[in-house]
């Protein structure tokens, strides 16, 4: 302002000195000097400020325009997710397991509510909440003591008239309704370790929920909210449409698990176990039919116990090993028979019950065997036969089944957590390694001891045995699809592992033999089912603890159901139970087994009689022989250190007569009784080479010929 | 009257003195008050005995062209508009079509679920118990029933 005065009085005095100066040329004089260079400096002055903003402006706009732009964007464009509705879980009936449902949550921000007493008794009745509860929390909030101070859910998932209610009520106080979804588990508890559980954010934490949350969950939608300065939003569209989650159907049967759950139950409190584990699969193809364990949980449940919290996240048959004990001899046995060391009519001395180690602990029988055949030594269940099994076929041997049976590998089932149960390595590191087998360990071994294995494992390596000889993959998921906009159902490429031969098919139809006669003559004859031929292999491994043996065993039960074809494998394991695997899990196995085959329409292969059905051939008891005329078996390191000339005495099958009979019959027995067979020609058999009645050295086919000539 | 032509200019000559004295009366300009008003009004007839109705064809062209050109830009705007108009209520309509068929998928999936719930092995052995339905002993003769028969409506349960 001065400046302008002055300015305006130099204006004036030249204005007023203009008569005078007349005729002076305009601009010229010391005061239009004065003049002029001060308005050049005004005009620099007035010039570097504008240039200074413009430079500024430039560095704005151009230099930083990314950085202000971005800033821009996210303060006033929030990208919001649209979660997309899970996928569904089916049973194989095509009931659903687990389904997600859209529902509305009201809600409501405390601050736009003056008086939380009225509101509460008006609004709480029409959503079935305590109005006490409510004004307490809106009052809670508002006094920002706790929670959010501008949002609190009134109510989740509403029903029609709880909806409808709030509707009316809308227009009187200021309930807002957002979507949401809700799981729904129609089948309840039923299923609860394989379908599992989704936690409060919508994400799996149990089972299939887990395992395959990312495929269930689908992709999230995008939607972009455009907000002014106080952030209330103006306008917002979907950028990305959300795509549904994957449908899932399971190869699990609702009936078999129901009943598979209410037997092992039953199992549990019969037997004072504290825990359990039943399996069912088919062996041909690997499908899980029923997984049940016990403790259980109730997926429905928002706020579980503790209790169900632990046993949400304990899948005992999939997630917890234990010792199988006795059934680890199925494995022992069949690879005595599948490497050609044994027959199944190899007798084995074993001992009068105490096997003397020199050095080591002796071995023990339950009860006083003097010698047993191979088959005899499963049924009876001895441990010092086994254990003369591997240790003339030696360790390398023994670890080379055992991974064949998949024993120490996981399964590769859809299940969270799972264990690869517990087999060290056979071959130690170097002479400090701890982590590998001793020199007695294969001895123990062969009966179960220093060794873990899962259920899941456990049906797995009995499958081996039913189907044939084939090692299949346990999986729960048979379809996978993808929910298409217009409610068709577009199937998704699923990966099964094609199964792989690890046996010989005769090998496992003559333990599958065997193993029968264990349910109809030896441990387990609780698990023998009525109408039914069955096969199995009781077990049971007493429970050292705090330095010392526990009267508490884990119980085990493996079998299969029909002996001939065998649709279904079963596997009970009762922790911790005063009782051993005959007594507690066979009888689990048997109603499991029973439901199973007629659920999936088995026919019978035996009288549906109450009472114990007989073997079709009863073989004659192996005789017994003196300890001098058997070879022992620890003799016998391993076969490729066998001293030379020394054949291992009664130790070789009679050849039958199979002349007269045809191609088919001739297989037939000759698989039953585990003899390797050449066949020339075809028609009936005419000539067979050893002779009828012979003993088969070990490691020689039998040679028969037949009338036709190939 | 010498002629036809004669008697015909007599008429029109007749006509046009009764024009004439029509139109001199026309001419007269009269000053006529208002009822209790200080208000004259000079109130003076118009003749339009004398108008003629002359065909402008160059006038009924141009309005012509200008109710075409009117009516072009009526269906110019209307062609613009109406392809943007129609999809935006087709989009409005397919959105409502969406959104019910979401709504009805959803009640779908409530009735699955609730249809899944009915028929779970717990419900249904609740229901063969509360029934009394027993599974048939070993050996026992289970007689197939009657065509349109249900089980729980045959004698002896």
């Amino acid at each position: 302002m001065r400046v302008w005065k002055r300015f305006a009085g130099v204006g004036k005095a030249a204005a007023a000195g203009g008569g005078a100066r007349a005729k002076r040329p305009r601009g010229a004089g010391p005061d239009a000097e004065l003049s002029r260079s001060r308005a050049q400096v005004v005009a620099v002055i007035v010039a570097g400020g504008a240039a200074l903003v413009l430079m500024r402006l430039v560095t704005l706009q151009v230099f930083q325009h990314d950085l202000y732009t971005e800033r821009a964007r996210n303060q006033h464009v929030r990208i919001i997710d649209v979660p997309a509705l899970r996928g569904t879980v089916f049973a194989r009936d095509g009931y659903p397991l687990a389904i997600s449902v859209r529902t509305e949550s009201a809600i409501v921000n405390p601050e736009e509510i003056p008086d939380p007493d009225f509101f509460a008794r008006v609004v709480g009745p029409a959503v079935g909440k305590d109005p006490g509860e409510i004004a307490r929390e809106l009052k809670r909030r508002k006094s920002n003591e706790g929670g959010s101070r501008r949002y609190y859910r009134l109510a989740r998932h509403l029903t029609e008239d709880a909806r409808k209610r709030l509707r009316l009520l809308q227009r009187t106080f200021p309930i807002h309704f957002v979507p949401d979804s809700r799981r729904d588990y129609p089948n309840g508890a039923i299923g609860a370790h394989v379908v599992g559980a989704i936690d409060a954010e919508g994400k799996g934490n149990a089972g299939i929920e887990q395992k395959l949350n990312d495929e269930l969950a689908g992709i999230p939608g995008k939607l972009e909210v455009r907000a002014g300065a106080r952030q209330d939003s103006f306008s917002s569209w979907f950028r990305e449409e959300s795509v549904p989650g994957v449908n899932l159907t399971l190869s699990v049967d609702r009936v078999i698990q129901y009943d598979a759950e209410r037997f092992l139950l039953e199992g549990i409190r019969a037997s004072h176990a504290e825990s359990g584990t039943v399996v069912v699969m088919d062996p041909a193809t690997g499908e899980i039919l029923a997984l049940a364990n016990y403790p259980s949980f109730d997926p429905r449940r928002e706020k579980p116990t503790r209790e169900e919290a632990a046993a949400r996240h304990s899948n005992i048959a999939v997630q917890i090993p234990c010792e199988p004990g006795s059934v680890m001899k199925m494995i022992t046995v069949t690879m005595g028979i599948d490497t050609g060391l044994f027959r199944p009519e190899s007798v084995i001395y074993c001992e009068n019950g105490v096997f003397p180690r020199p050095g080591r602990r002796p071995i023990h029988d339950v009860h006083r065997y003097g010698s047993l055949d191979v088959s005899q030594v499963l049924v009876r269940s001895s441990n010092i036969g086994v254990a003369k099994i591997s240790l003339a076929a030696g360790p390398v041997r023994l670890y080379e089944y055992l991974k064949k049976f998949g024993i120490g590998d996981k399964t590769g089932i859809e299940l969270p957590a799972e264990s690869p149960g517990i087999l060290r390595p056979q071959a130690c590191r170097d002479s400090r390694d701890r982590n590998c087998w001793t020199p007695s360990s294969h001895e123990y071994i062969a009966f179960g001891h220093e060794v873990s294995a899962t259920a899941v494992q456990l049906a797995r390596a009995v499958s081996i045995i039913a189907n044939g000889g084939m090692l299949v993959r346990p999986h729960l998921v048979t379809r996978k699809s993808r929910p298409a906009p217009d409610g068709r159902e577009i199937p998704l490429p699923l990966e099964i592992e094609p199964p792989k031969r690890v046996l010989r098919a005769e090998t496992a139809f003559t333990i599958r033999r065997i193993m029968e006669r264990v349910v109809l003559e030896g441990t387990g004859k609780a698990a023998a089912i009525p109408g039914y031929s069955a096969g199995g292999k009781t077990g049971s491994a007493q429970i050292f603890e705090n330095g010392r043996w526990l009267n508490r065993h884990n119980s085990s039960f493996v079998g299969f159901a029909p002996v001939t074809n065998p649709r279904i494998v079963v596997v009970v394991t009762l922790n911790r139970t005063p009782l051993l695997g005959g007594a507690a899990a066979a009888p689990v196995f048997r109603k499991v087994a029973e439901t199973a085959l007629r659920v999936l329409h088995v026919p019978m292969d035996r009288p549906e009689t109450a009472g114990q059905p007989a073997p079709e051939e009863q073989p004659e008891p192996a005789p017994e022989v003196s300890s001098s005329t058997v070879l022992l078996a620890e003799d016998l390191t391993s076969p490729e250190e066998a001293p030379a000339g020394v054949q291992p005495a009664l130790v070789g099958p009679r050849v039958p007569d199979f002349r007269g009979k045809p191609l088919a019959s001739v297989l037939r027995e000759a698989a039953a009784l585990g003899l390797p067979v050449e066949t020339l020609g075809r028609g009936l058999a005419r000539a067979q080479a050893p002779a009828p009645g012979a003993i088969l050295p070990p490691g020689v086919p039998v040679l028969i010929r037949f009338g036709v000539a190939p | 009257m010498k002629s036809l032509e004669a008697m015909l200019d007599w008429f029109a000559a007749g006509r046009e003195a009764v024009a004439a004295q029509g139109r001199r009366e026309l001419q007269e300009a009269r000053l006529r008050a208002l009822p209790r008003e200080e208000i004259f009004l000079y109130v003076k007839p118009i003749d339009n005995t004398r108008v003629r109705c002359v065909e402008a064809r160059q006038e009924w062209v141009s309005s012509a062209a200008a109710v075409l050109f009117a009516l072009m830009s009526a269906l110019g705007v209307i062609a613009a508009l109406a392809p943007s108009s129609v999809i935006w209520l087709c989009s409005h309509r397919i959105e409502e079509l969406k959104q019910q068929r979401d709504d009805l998928l959803n009640r779908q999936r409530i009735v699955i679920s609730r249809e899944a719930e009915l028929k779970s092995p717990p419900k249904l052995d609740e229901y063969s118990v509360g029934n009394h339905f027993v599974p048939p002993p070993p050996d026992a003769v289970v007689f197939v029933p009657p065509a349109g028969a249900v089980a729980s409506s045959l004698p002896g349960r």
